[in-house]
């Protein structure tokens, strides 16, 4: 058995790698929590999310997207050498993203963080759940693992941003988090409003955008002040919703491998109809009910400590 | 001389067999000057304006049409709000009903 490093020894790369951005947040925080244990990391994002990184207090190291495996295990071993990492964590994906991580492991600690996975029978997925050291499980509450290798992977529970509230103008919030959104959101607002209630949109371009359907959804603290958001069923929005005890009236979007269908359905209020949205948003606004602190959200501290035991 | 086949009434259909006007650029059908309606260079009855006026996202286009008995009832006010939201809108939720995810391309946006 080898000699226990000390944290000055031990550095941490986090593999970050996937489309939109709440990888490269989750990522971010986790890399700033380690440094700020005294650990060195850095996060591995797709090109164009380093700056979203660098404002959540991570180092990041960008890596052009590609379809190759090959060509992107070569970039995750240059990060690794580049950044003399001694660990190696991986988030969502313990294959890779393109499956670069199926053959050899990298001569580092590899442990795993994940998300809820559409595709979690998959035998890819299975197989991959093995290689790994440890695992921790962001949403153990869904009930989503039935792998055989389950009793590996520890409950962890949410990690997200805990943003602070203040006092806003408005009372629904409304988060496009494409562009496809657009329309509805006009139409709902206006409803909205004729019923007497101040609808925001929140809408694509007002956050940097790196391409089209590209949206770095760093929500202000001021919108997310709001009594009711209407959104995605994204991991970050969803949970940093509920960690402030905001309404989320949420839209499951289809993802290849986030299960936002399960998330929306356990954690926020899941509409499947526009007239469902409309009609829960108002409920919810004229009952003036508080949201149930049910789901516990946890910080990257928390979760960074259990990384480097 | 040919009479017009619109039947559409401001309440009930019935006959109508007045002089016709023209033929109905959408279905031909011949119509009179009451159930002719301008369309373009030529004109069109009442049910195809009718089906026309059904679409919400069309309905703005014809706000002219909220004056004409012919289409009061498409234009009282809880007529007009009771069906806000289109195809489009029923798209995003479509999307996590049948067969999800499957129309999420093979790159890195979609994970």
């Amino acid at each position: 058995m080898g000699r226990q490093l000390s944290a000055a020894e031990r550095r941490f790369l986090i593999y970050a790698l996937g489309g939109g951005s709440g990888h490269a947040v989750r990522g971010a925080l986790l890399g700033a929590a380690l440094a700020e244990l005294g650990y060195g990391s850095r996060v591995l994002v797709p090109e164009g999310r380093g700056e979203l990184v660098r404002s959540l207090g991570g180092e990041p190291f960008q890596c052009r997207a590609t379809t190759s495996p090959v060509e992107l295990r070569r970039s995750l071993e240059q990060s690794i050498l580049e950044h003399a990492a001694t660990d190696l964590v991986v988030d969502t994906f313990p294959e890779g993203l393109l499956g670069e991580l199926d053959g050899d492991p990298p001569c580092v600690r590899m442990q795993l963080v994940l998300r809820a996975r559409r595709d979690r029978q998959s035998p890819r997925f299975l197989r991959a759940l093995g290689r790994y050291r440890r695992a921790y499980d962001l949403e153990p509450h869904l009930g989503w693992l039935c792998a055989p290798d389950a009793d590996r992977v520890s409950a962890f529970g949410p990690v997200a941003r805990r943003l602070k509230r203040e006092t806003t103008e408005h009372d629904v919030l409304l988060v496009a988090g494409e562009p496809t959104f657009e329309p509805f959101f006009e139409r709902l607002a206006r409803r909205l409003e004729a019923c007497g209630y101040r609808a925001a949109s929140a809408r694509p371009g007002e956050f940097a955008s790196a391409g089209r359907h590209r949206l770095e959804p760093l929500l202000g603290t001021e919108a997310l002040s709001t009594r009711v958001v209407v959104g995605p069923a994204g991991f970050n929005l969803t949970y940093e919703l509920a960690a402030l005890g905001v309404w989320h009236v949420a839209i499951a979007r289809p993802r290849r491998y986030d299960d936002q269908a399960l998330r929306a359905g356990r954690v926020a209020v899941a509409c499947r109809s526009p007239e469902a949205v409309e009609r829960r948003v108002l409920q919810l606004l004229a009952s003036r009910a508080a949201r149930p602190s049910g789901q516990r959200v946890r910080a990257a501290e928390e979760l960074a400590e259990r990384l480097v035991q | 001389m040919s009479r017009c086949r619109e039947t559409a009434g401001i309440l009930f259909k019935h006959r109508c067999n007045a002089p016709i006007i023209g033929n109905c650029v959408q279905c031909q059908k011949p119509v009179c000057a009451t159930h002719g309606k301008p369309h373009g260079y030529g004109v069109i009855c009442v049910s195809c304006l009718r089906n026309e006026v059904a679409d919400p996202y069309k309905r703005g286009s014809y706000a002219y049409l909220r004056d004409d008995p012919y289409f009061f009832w498409y234009y009282r006010e809880d007529s007009w709000f009771s069906d806000p939201y289109g195809a489009e809108d029923y798209a995003l939720f479509d999307a996590a009903e049948s067969d999800f995810g499957a129309d999420v391309g093979d790159d890195w946006a979609g994970s």
